[in-house]
């Protein structure tokens, strides 16, 4: 099996726009998602989440006219041009080189808003280039367009794992040499429609009972998420070609997986024991044994049920709390950014091999009796990593695991 | 190069009838599934016809769910999926349920959901009726969610959104994660449902058809939108083998590309599908000679079928005009993300039953598309080898080669 | 009147979509030639004409409107017979 190597990453997120700065963002803890001005007065019980500053889209687009491409097309644009120019591809771009995106919602703002000036005016005043946006591989397809990608174009839908789904069938891709060379990630806009979807389910903070609003993971007064949004990319070939064309390997995946629970939706999370199925799969792939993980991005946003059946399912899989590797869980300082959130949590790891520290848990106070202190702790700590893992967990029951090895670590 | 990947299951859900028995049936008689729209009032749009699912019961294939927690999108996967089951003869027992896999590719998912979002939002001026049931039930990957919760299955469940080549990316996946090893079997396939934000859509870019949808005919003026679903079992051939299955055809390759060019219009030599269709051939092993059915995207647009032809020619050359090409649209109308995996279900047919099916209403042929139609009726015709061909706004490119189980690389 | 204001949002219109200013958008500009429309495009500028003064062109018309001037002509023609909404 050809071996798969990173060889750039682009992102925009609220608080970051390139890997290193989300990195010192993360490892600085720079706070959890704050009040959002547009929802404040909506009457909605909770309000809490981060969101892209507009300037930064329209500044990255400058040059072209974008308006014809929604906001989680132009998400994807900024991050998928930015991992290009990362990689130096231009010295040696492979004449089909293809995106893999993954992405829950896709554009539902402009399929809601096609679909509400129809039911409004009249179906003969719908707009026919917000319709063209509607199909929910829109944001791939604008992609494409802008950046000249005509190899594989795909589009992954599996809930909050969409994004490391998304990275996995493209390192699947490239493994079997259907592909010399992929964007993989995922983009997601947090929007009207999931934000008013979310706070009905009683998942975001503030919304469910509980009191306060603590989208703190892995606390023990946690008390649901808040959302985010933003895109990653990473720019993933065999590691062959990288040698070749003399780029630097960022990482190499070493092993992907991906399950489902087929109960998930009766009891409203994914089980401990698929979790630790999946997880289980991805190190059976990788050749790496539980042991040898150094580091774990987890997928945990602060949901009760959630986190908990995640930080088991690790213990199942390490033998036990007291032997976790250091946990992280970013999704403390972004908000749950749904189909970027794997992509992101794989690009924030590499960075944190580069640099030897693990970002601590943002606002973490109290990480409960069930899980082990030492793993999960609010301050950043320098790790050598070698091998990490990343996971993402949907609650409808999709989990997906990936395995990073550090470029020069053994095997 | 990794393990060989069989049909071994064909369930479908369509405008002409259920099942694979009924459907394929009604193919080869020519019989048509349009029909004035029922679903919602079209009296403000320009047009007025439709290829509905009639007679559609979840009750009757939904056991483990609740049919009232499942959209109408999901409801149409389940039950394509049971009959696949069934019709492959594959049990609880037949398989390690973990190693199970569900991959349903669509353009629109659960569209009824957002509707009623908009529908709350534009009479109320405020959110206030939207419930918790919008957030689990609408995202598109719910249709494969649904899928595997009823049957139990543990490898994965994913939706490939990839609008109207939906069907063949789903199929492609399925058929690349049991070559890794990952999975043994995979439900792959395609549903979508009609819906209003689809109608209106099309019908306001002018690509509808007032009557009936006539591919490669001089007086095409459109598609007819549609609904409904396809899974198919793919088995890893040594699965497949071991618990004794039948099976209809073998997946020989595929190729997936992106023209980059438009949303909404394909690149205008067909450059992108030029592509896809060279890279499953390359894929597979095949020469354009080894082809003997081409299953059109032919959607009846007057640039789909004209390029689509150009394209095909582009590839095939002379042969071209030796190979029939059929679109089954023309009975079917366009189920969107289901359409290829619908169409990718008749070309296991065709191969298994050596009939390939017509071109409907094809009546006088548009002299830029010159080719074999299988005009207006079925025909006995020996197939090898089929290429399913599909396009889909974004600028994705699909094809997909079957063949006899027999035939070599 | 009525005509400056077609004229304004048509060139507003066309202005979203292209990036151009629409003072730098004359009146006979061709959409396809010069101002890199494509039909999708010239679609959508219709349709929000339309909208925004309540009218229904045919659809057989549209092709007529190959300039602005081109759909101030037509919008203007329609605007005696407002569409209900």
């Amino acid at each position: 099996m050809t071996r798969v190597a990173i060889t750039g990453a682009g992102i925009v997120t609220p608080i970051a726009q390139t890997p290193a700065e989300l990195h010192e963002a993360l490892c600085r803890g720079v706070g959890s998602p704050g009040p959002l001005p547009e929802y404040a007065a909506s009457g909605l019980t909770c309000n809490l989440g981060r969101v892209v500053d507009p300037g930064v889209l329209a500044e990255a687009l400058s040059g072209r006219p974008s308006s014809t491409i929604d906001k989680t097309g132009q998400l994807a644009i900024v991050a998928a041009q930015r991992a290009i120019a990362a990689c130096s591809l231009a010295t040696a771009a492979p004449p089909e080189l293809g995106l893999v995106l993954g992405t829950m919602f896709s554009g539902a703002h402009t399929i809601g808003e096609f679909d509400r000036r129809a039911l409004t005016c009249g179906p003969e005043f719908a707009s026919p280039l917000d319709f063209a946006n509607t199909v929910l591989n829109a944001a791939a397809g604008q992609t494409a367009i802008r950046l000249a990608l005509r190899g594989i174009n795909s589009t992954i839908a599996g809930g909050h794992a969409s994004g490391l789904q998304a990275i996995g069938y493209a390192t699947d891709l490239v493994a079997a040499d259907r592909a010399g060379a992929l964007l993989a990630g995922g983009a997601e806009e947090l929007c009207l429609e999931s934000y008013v979807g979310f706070c009905r389910s009683g998942v975001l903070c503030g919304t469910n009972g509980r009191p306060g609003h603590v989208p703190v993971p892995f606390d023990a007064n946690r008390t649901g998420f808040a959302l985010g949004e933003g895109a990653a990319f990473v720019l993933i070939e065999s590691a062959c070609r990288a040698e070749s064309r003399g780029v630097r390997v960022l990482a190499e995946i070493a092993g992907v997986a991906s399950v489902v629970d087929p109960d998930a939706i009766l009891r409203g999370f994914c089980a401990r024991s698929v979790i630790a199925e999946g997880i289980r799969r991805a190190l059976c792939r990788a050749g790496v044994a539980p042991e040898e993980i150094d580091a774990v991005s987890a997928a945990a946003n602060g949901s009760y049920a959630a986190d908990a059946e995640e930080a088991a399912g690790l213990a199942e899989v390490f033998g036990g709390c007291a032997a976790l590797p250091p946990v992280t869980a970013i999704k403390s300082v972004l908000g749950e950014t749904l189909g970027s959130a794997g992509p992101l949590q794989v690009v924030a790891m590499v960075e944190a091999m580069r640099d030897g520290r693990l970002p601590g848990i943002c606002g973490l106070r109290d990480p409960g009796d069930c899980f082990a202190a030492g793993s999960f702790a609010s301050r950043t700590r320098s790790v050598r990593i070698r091998f990490a893992l990343v996971t993402a967990v949907s609650p409808e029951g999709g989990c997906c695991a990936l395995v990073l090895r550090a470029p020069g670590a053994d095997r | 190069m990794a393990g060989r990947v069989v049909v071994s299951g064909i369930g479908l859900i369509t405008a002409i009838g259920h099942g694979r028995e009924a459907f394929w049936s009604g193919l080869l008689q020519g019989k048509s599934g349009v029909s004035p729209v029922a679903a919602f009032d079209t009296a403000r749009y320009p047009v007025h016809n439709g290829a509905e699912v009639r007679e559609f019961d979840p009750a009757n294939y939904v056991r483990r769910l609740d049919v009232a927690s499942l959209g109408r999108g999901s409801q149409f996967a389940i039950a394509a999926a049971r009959l696949a089951l069934d019709d492959g003869a594959l049990g609880a027992g037949d398989a390690d349920l973990g190693r199970c896999g569900v991959v349903v590719g669509t353009t629109s998912g659960e569209p009824q959901f957002i509707e009623a979002f908009d529908d709350a939002l534009v009479a109320e001026r405020d959110t206030v009726r939207v419930g918790g049931e919008f957030v689990r039930r609408y995202p598109s990957h719910m249709l494969a969610v649904h899928v595997a919760a009823e049957f139990r299955f543990g490898g994965g469940a994913i939706t490939v959104p990839t609008a109207c080549s939906a069907g063949n990316g789903a199929l492609a996946y399925g058929c690349d994660a049991i070559r890794s090893g990952a999975v043994d079997v995979v439900l792959a396939g395609g549903a979508d449902v009609f819906s209003r934000i689809t109608y209106t859509g099309f019908a306001r870019i002018g690509a509808v058809a007032p009557e009936r949808c006539q591919p490669f005919d001089r007086g095409r003026k459109g598609m007819i939108p549609g609904e409904g679903a396809a899974m198919l079992v793919l088995e890893s051939s040594e699965h497949a083998a071991a618990r004794g299955a039948h099976v209809y055809a073998e997946v020989a390759g595929y190729g997936l590309s992106c023209d980059a060019h438009h949303m909404t219009s394909g690149h205008p030599a067909g450059d992108g599908a030029v592509r896809a269709m060279e890279m499953a051939l390359s894929d597979a092993g095949l020469e354009p000679r080894d082809v003997s059915y081409i299953s059109a995207h032919g959607t009846g647009t007057a640039v789909n079928d004209r390029l689509e032809t150009l394209a095909i020619k582009r590839v095939f050359g002379r042969t071209a005009y030796s190979i029939p090409v059929s679109s089954i649209k023309s009975m079917l109308g366009h189920a969107m993300g289901a359409a290829s995996a619908i169409e990718a279900a008749a070309c296991a047919l065709a191969i298994a039953t050596d009939w390939v099916p017509p071109t409907l209403h094809l009546e006088d042929p548009d002299p830029a598309c010159d080719l074999d139609y299988v005009p207006n009726a079925a025909r006995k015709h020996a197939v090898r080898v089929a290429m399913n061909n599909a396009y889909g706004f974004g600028g994705s490119n699909a094809s997909l080669l079957l063949k006899k189980p027999e035939v070599a690389a | 009147m009525d005509a400056n204001a077609i004229r304004d949002t048509v060139k507003q219109s066309i202005a979203r979509i292209t990036g151009i200013p629409p003072d730098q958008i004359s009146d006979t500009a061709s959409y396809t030639d010069d101002l890199g429309l494509d039909s999708l495009s010239m679609l959508e500028i219709a349709v929000d004409a339309e909208l925004c003064f309540r009218v229904k062109i045919p659809d057989d018309r549209l092709p007529e409107i190959r300039t602005v001037r081109d759909a101030v002509r037509i919008v203007s023609e329609y605007l005696g017979t407002p569409v209900e909404a």
